[in-house]
């Protein structure tokens, strides 16, 4: 048998050498985070690691483990999931939900906590940059003049930029890419 | 004149938090006949009881009206108190207000609008009850139970020590079931055959057991009590009665195909037993694979029996008995991983079935005891998974509570008998029973490495050379956080338990339910688990949910009580709610004796009427339905009862 | 086991002429004791049914007068109830013979029990208009009707219209189900035709020595476009009932002049009961029920339950209507009652795949269990 990592220093410490007081721990987190679509079948874990023996991020990445994020929402771990950047890393593969033998909808689970993230103001700095592109140009690969010239040669009409509609779809999270005015 | 009492239950809030029953006891007592009407806090505690008792005494009540919950609830309790106070069970009306009301209305306004509707219904109902005699049958002392594993031996082994007659009846050529293909059990470690085969010879021999293997139940009709069973035995293809059983026709047959005892580990002839201590220990002629029915040659069998047994003419044939009450004990299939892709069953040699492991860790099985690899080498890492196929909402929800410990069994035997490194991945180790956390602890200490994490994923990749032809293990320890990969050389799933493959053909020709998980039904989880929703049938064994041999031996004997308690007492009190036809009424035209499943209608040439056997009818109220002159009724569901019930809910 | 033969009509009798010699010779060489045909009374246009054992009481016979007085299989099962001691044989038209067999199944008569002999049916007029035409009509001459069907399709100048159950039916030959046909489509004017289907009714023909010949060429043709046409005329029928009864309210509206004078099950050959449901105890109410129901809508229609009765009837017998179409001939209300259960029935025949008195081995769907009944296909 051989370990595949062993990795020294997790990024959240659960317990390990440290007593976790329990006024640290958000007990109602674990039913927030089930309120969120994906997040339903959370409780239902039974830890058994399918997911995370499957991983391909988990692979590669030293902290990143999908079970024991799991463990930590059911403990009430609010501030470690929600800032540190691992939910962020999620391929969204939906290997360890193919695999769950509990029905838990891991990939779509990490996207509500993705969701709580943000609704926390916690997230990577590429996502007011790529909010910012949607609100402004409409599309994520932004199209210049070139795109256009390419398609009128193909007899296509040319692409709108920006839509206002995009704005409307982003709702509040079109505030999330503008420059903050303090 | 009727004098009806009525009582309108508060069920704690359940049914007072929605409806005001002060004023719905008030509108009873406008009702037509209402003497009088009372409401209470619990109707069904003894004074609620008494109160209603005191009523009919003090009233002169003939009819009672109870607006509580369901009848299927207390619908028994308000009959006894009508029957305890003088007037007949069959004069009292539930009206559901809660179940059907209270519990599923939100307006109050509403709510309180439809239990007015009910309890008028039900007082214009009680109103034309007629009285109905309760009746006893006599019960048949004979015992049928199906399916000859432990259960099926312990069960007929009870009765028949109990002085009855049973017949039991078993689909292969012997009885023993999936206990005959173990080889050693836990947790004490004895060896399966050295406790089994007492059993089965005990059954085999016992004066008051009829075996009929080889056979299966074809029809069942009748009811508790009383049931008629059609016994189908297959052909053999060797007259029973003259072999001895010498075996010499398995040696000369010259057909070898994969012995399904041996779980394809091993060969088999044409002409076989299952296994050497099989009761009875006569052969059977696999058609199919017989030379001489495929190709219309060959008989060598019957060219060296001595006793002139062999009989290639002989065919199927039915026989019929009757019974008492039946205990159904058909055992379980183990789940065929073969679907689970990412264990490699059924691609990887070396991947095999707990039964394989049993087959293989036997003295008298195809390695002698000797646990290989395919090619014949001893393995140097062993991984046991656990949990295949259970516990997996892909597969079984539920846990087969067995595979634990005989995984632990392997464990210990695999370190007996090799120097292999044993690995289990496990969820949690469940195990409950008595002497079995020893038993675990015993396994531990003799070197099992226990990861706590369930497998992923089975790949033949190896990294490194030394990998070459083996398998490799991925997983977490979930407890380490570890993510591991381990290559090993046999790779053992101790696979679910599931319900028989033909469960639902069973289920259908003996009136079982089944439950969600695919096992047959009991009636009552806790404190009726032998006991099905058909009087008279009980379940033993794995039928009716996994269990280990300590559990299904006491399910089993719990079962043969229960026959035997029916059987000694001799009488059994059935239905008053049966239907009844009126001859003058009854055109002959006979569409009720088709449709009853009870077969309780017979024809009468002579008055050219049908007539309903009181004793048979179940009280489903077919023909009643089907029968147009309106000569079937159901009693106590009589036309004039129910329209007179709908009239009154139509309309005040 | 099946034979053809046609006997030469006689010079100067005619088909009908024939047909009562060939009655009288079953009657006394066919092994025959009883034969049931319809027969004209004495001094009246009209026929009814008439058991004869006798040979000499055949001169009123009369089996293509197009009026149909009542369902005659009603008749030959209570024929054939219990043994009747005889051999007993009987003349029916289509409908006639799958309204008996419909009672075969429900055990109220016994197919073994008597010999059937079914006949092509061009179509009936209502009894009273029937009578009243032959009486205006002094030159009525029982073969006219034959002849004008044949060669035009239509009844002769002058008669009133066929029944409506008869426009829109699409069985008017007896399928197979007879021992003997008798076949009166795509046959010679000149020629009496009879087709044995079964042992029995081959064993007649060749008790009357009468030999095998060839059946006439243009029998099919003509027995596919009349059903052809009648299932046209049907499905226009459908149509209208259905604009008529749809939504399911004005089917009050149509029903609503019954009187509940139960006529209409009294001449149901389906309607098997001893006693209609609808004459039992469970719809007996008592006095004050009738004021009560009064009181809770204001005014009530009497007699009361008229549409329960017929959705009743409905739920039990419209699975085997065989749509002879008695029911509306005998409403004194005008009610066209035989319209509403063919629409009805073919319904809920339909659903079952099931048609009426094609076959004793189909069982009434009612009566048996299907695993996969009701389930879309
Ligand atoms: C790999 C493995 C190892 C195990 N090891 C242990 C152990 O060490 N200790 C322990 O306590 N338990 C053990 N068990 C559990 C044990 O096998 C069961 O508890 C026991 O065999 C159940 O017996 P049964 O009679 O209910 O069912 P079965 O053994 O399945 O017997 C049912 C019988 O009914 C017959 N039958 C089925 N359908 C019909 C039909 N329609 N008509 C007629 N006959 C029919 C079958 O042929 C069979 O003979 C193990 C299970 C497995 C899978
Ligand atoms: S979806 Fe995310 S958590 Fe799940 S396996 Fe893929 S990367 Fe891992
Ligand atoms: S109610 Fe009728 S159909 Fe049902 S069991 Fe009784 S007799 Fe048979
Ligand atoms: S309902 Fe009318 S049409 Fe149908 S079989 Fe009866 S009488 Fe004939
Ligand atoms: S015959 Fe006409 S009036 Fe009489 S019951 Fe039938 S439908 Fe009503």
């Amino acid at each position: 048998m051989d370990a595949q990592r062993n990795d020294p220093s997790p990024a959240v410490e659960m317990g390990e050498g440290r007593m976790m007081d329990e006024g640290e721990l958000d007990f109602g987190f674990a039913q927030e985070v089930s309120a969120e679509p994906g997040g339903e079948g959370i409780v239902k874990c039974f830890a058994c690691g399918s997911c995370s023996a499957g991983c391909p991020v988990r692979r590669f990445h030293p902290t990143f483990n999908p079970r024991r994020i799991i463990r930590m929402v059911l403990l009430g771990m609010r501030d470690a999931v929600l800032r540190d950047p691992f939910v962020w890393l999620c391929a969204t593969c939906f290997t360890c939900q193919e695999r769950c033998p509990q029905g838990v909808r891991i990939a779509d689970l990490m996207r509500a906590l993705k969701n709580l993230a943000l609704r926390s103001g916690n997230m990577p700095e590429g996502i007011p940059m790529q909010v910012n592109l949607l609100r402004e140009k409409g599309t994520l690969y932004p199209l210049d003049e070139f795109d256009n010239k390419k398609r009128t040669k193909a007899g296509l009409p040319p692409l709108p930029g920006a839509h206002e509609d995009v704005g409307v779809l982003l709702g509040d999270l079109a505030d999330l890419g503008r420059p903050k005015e303090e | 004149m009727r004098r009806i009492g009525v009582y309108i239950c508060h069920c704690g809030t359940n049914i007072a938090g929605k409806i005001d029953v002060e004023k719905l006891a008030e509108y009873a007592r406008g009702l037509p006949y209402v003497a009088v009407a009372r409401d209470y806090r619990f109707m069904c505690s003894e004074p609620g009881q008494e109160q209603i008792r005191k009523d009919i005494r003090e009233h002169g009540l003939d009819r009672v009206v109870v607006a509580a919950c369901s009848p299927r609830m207390h619908e028994q309790t308000f009959r006894k108190v009508c029957q305890e106070s003088g007037i007949n069970p069959y004069f009292l009306q539930i009206a559901n207000i809660r179940e059907q009301c209270s519990w599923v209305s939100e307006d109050p306004a509403g709510a309180m609008h439809k239990a007015m509707d009910l309890l008028r219904a039900a007082v214009e109902r009680v109103v034309r009850h007629r009285p109905l005699p309760s009746q006893e049958v006599r019960v048949h002392p004979d015992v049928l139970v199906v399916g000859g594993g432990i259960a099926g031996i312990q069960a007929a082994l009870d009765i028949a020590e109990g002085g009855h007659r049973v017949h039991l009846v078993e689909r292969l050529q012997s009885i023993g079931g999936h206990m005959a293909q173990l080889d050693k059990t836990f947790p004490t470690l004895d060896c399966s055959a050295c406790i089994l085969t007492p059993k089965m010879v005990a059954a085999g021999t016992h004066p008051l057991i009829t075996l009929h293997t080889y056979s299966e139940v074809a029809d069942v009709s009748g009811f508790v009590g009383n049931f008629r069973v059609t016994i189908r035995h297959k052909a053999t293809y060797v007259d029973h009665k003259r072999c001895t059983g010498c075996g010499i026709c398995q040696q000369k047959c010259p057909k070898r195909v994969p012995s399904e005892y041996e779980e394809g580990l091993g060969l088999r002839k044409a002409i076989y037993t299952l296994f050497p201590q099989a009761v009875p220990n006569k052969p059977v002629i696999d058609r199919q694979n017989c030379i001489y029915f495929t190709k219309g040659r060959c008989r060598a069998c019957e060219k060296f029996c001595e006793m002139k047994a062999i009989d290639f003419h002989q065919e199927d044939w039915e026989e019929v008995v009757d019974v008492g009450s039946i205990i159904v004990a058909t055992g379980y299939d183990l789940m065929d991983p073969s679907v689970m892709e990412l264990y490699g069953y059924g691609r990887y040699p070396n991947v095999i079935t707990p039964l394989q492991f049993e087959r293989m860790a036997s003295a008298a099985g195809p390695t002698g005891g000797r646990i290989l690899l395919k090619d014949g080498k001893e393995p140097k890492d062993v991984a046991i998974l656990h949990c295949v196929g259970s516990r997996d909402k892909n597969y079984h929800e539920y846990c087969s509570r067995v595979c634990c410990m005989y995984a632990l069994k392997f464990a210990h035997l695999i370190r007996e008998r090799t120097s292999a490194n044993v690995f289990h991945f496990y969820m949690d180790m469940r195990c409950f029973g008595k002497g079995y956390e020893e038993f675990y602890e015993r396994v531990q200490s003799e070197g099992a490495i226990l990861i706590r994490g369930k497998a992923a994923r089975i790949t033949d990749e190896g990294l490194a050379s030394e990998e070459e032809g083996r398998l490799v293990v991925h997983a977490e320890d979930t407890l380490s956080g570890e993510s591991l990969r381990v290559p090993v050389d046999l790779v053992i799933l101790a696979t679910a338990m599931e319900p028989r493959s033909d469960a639902e053909d069973v289920a259908r020709a003996f009136r079982l339910g089944r439950s969600r998980d695919g096992f047959f039904l009991e009636q009552h989880p806790k404190l009726a688990p032998v006991s099905t929703a058909s009087a008279g049938i009980f379940l033993a064994g794995t039928c009716q949910g996994p269990k280990d041999i300590p559990d299904t031996v006491a399910h089993a004997s719990a079962a043969a009580a229960k026959s035997l308690s029916l059987a000694s007492r001799g009488m059994v009190e059935v239905e008053s709610m049966v239907s009844e036809i009126d001859p003058e009424l009854c055109a002959g035209c006979r569409t009720c004796v088709a449709l009853c499943p009870a077969e309780a209608i017979e024809y009468l040439p002579r008055l050219r009427v049908s007539r309903i056997q009181a004793a048979l009818c179940q009280g489903c109220g077919a023909c009643a339905a089907a029968c147009p002159s309106g000569a079937a009724q159901l009693k106590h569901f009589t036309s004039d009862q129910i329209l007179s019930e709908i009239d009154a809910l139509m309309g005040a | 086991m099946t034979m053809h033969a046609a006997l030469i009509i006689d010079s100067g009798g005619g088909w009908i002429e024939t047909f009562r010699n060939l009655c009288r010779r079953i009657l006394e060489e066919g092994g025959v004791d009883a034969l049931l045909v319809p027969q004209h009374l004495p001094r009246s246009p009209m026929v009814q049914y008439t058991l004869v054992r006798d040979a000499e009481r055949l001169e009123g016979v009369n089996p293509v007068a197009p009026v149909l007085p009542l369902n005659g299989g009603t008749l030959a099962a209570r024929l054939t109830r219990e043994d009747p001691g005889a051999r007993v044989a009987a003349l029916l038209r289509p409908c006639e013979i799958r309204a008996f067999l419909e009672l075969v199944k429900l055990h109220q008569g016994e197919r073994q029990r008597i010999l059937l002999l079914g006949i092509d049916c061009l179509g009936t007029f209502e009894p009273p208009e029937f009578q009243d035409w032959v009486k205006e009509n002094s030159s009525w001459d029982g073969e006219a009707f034959l002849r004008s069907m044949r060669d035009s399709g239509r009844p002769p100048e002058g008669a009133p219209a066929l029944r409506s159950s008869c426009q829109v039916c699409e069985h008017p030959t007896p399928e197979g189900a007879a021992d003997v046909e008798v076949w009166l489509l795509g046959t010679d004017p000149d020629r009496l035709l009879l087709h044995s289907t079964t042992e029995e009714g081959d064993r007649l023909l060749k008790g009357l020595g009468l030999d095998p010949g060839e059946p006439p060429k243009g029998r099919q043709k003509a027995v596919t476009s009349l059903e052809e046409q009648r299932r046209e005329a049907r499905d226009q029928l459908f149509r209208d009932v259905s604009s008529r009864l749809l939504p399911l309210e004005k089917i009050l509206e149509t029903l609503s002049s019954c009187i509940h004078c139960q006529n209409c099950r009294d001449v149901c050959p389906i309607c098997y009961c001893k006693s209609c449901v609808f004459q039992g105890p469970s719809l007996d109410h008592p006095s004050a029920q009738y004021l009560r129901w009064a009181g809770r809508k204001g005014a009530i229609k009497m007699p009361t339950e008229t549409l329960f009765f017929h959705l009743t009837r409905m739920a039990h017998m419209s699975t085997s209507c065989v749509g002879c179409g008695q029911c509306s001939s005998a409403c004194p209300m005008g009610i066209p009652v035989a319209d509403i259960f063919r629409f009805v029935g073919h319904r809920t025949q339909s659903l079952f795949q099931y048609v009426p008195g094609r076959d004793l081995e189909e069982p009434l769907p009612l009566a048996t269990f299907r695993e996969d009944e009701l389930s879309p296909p």
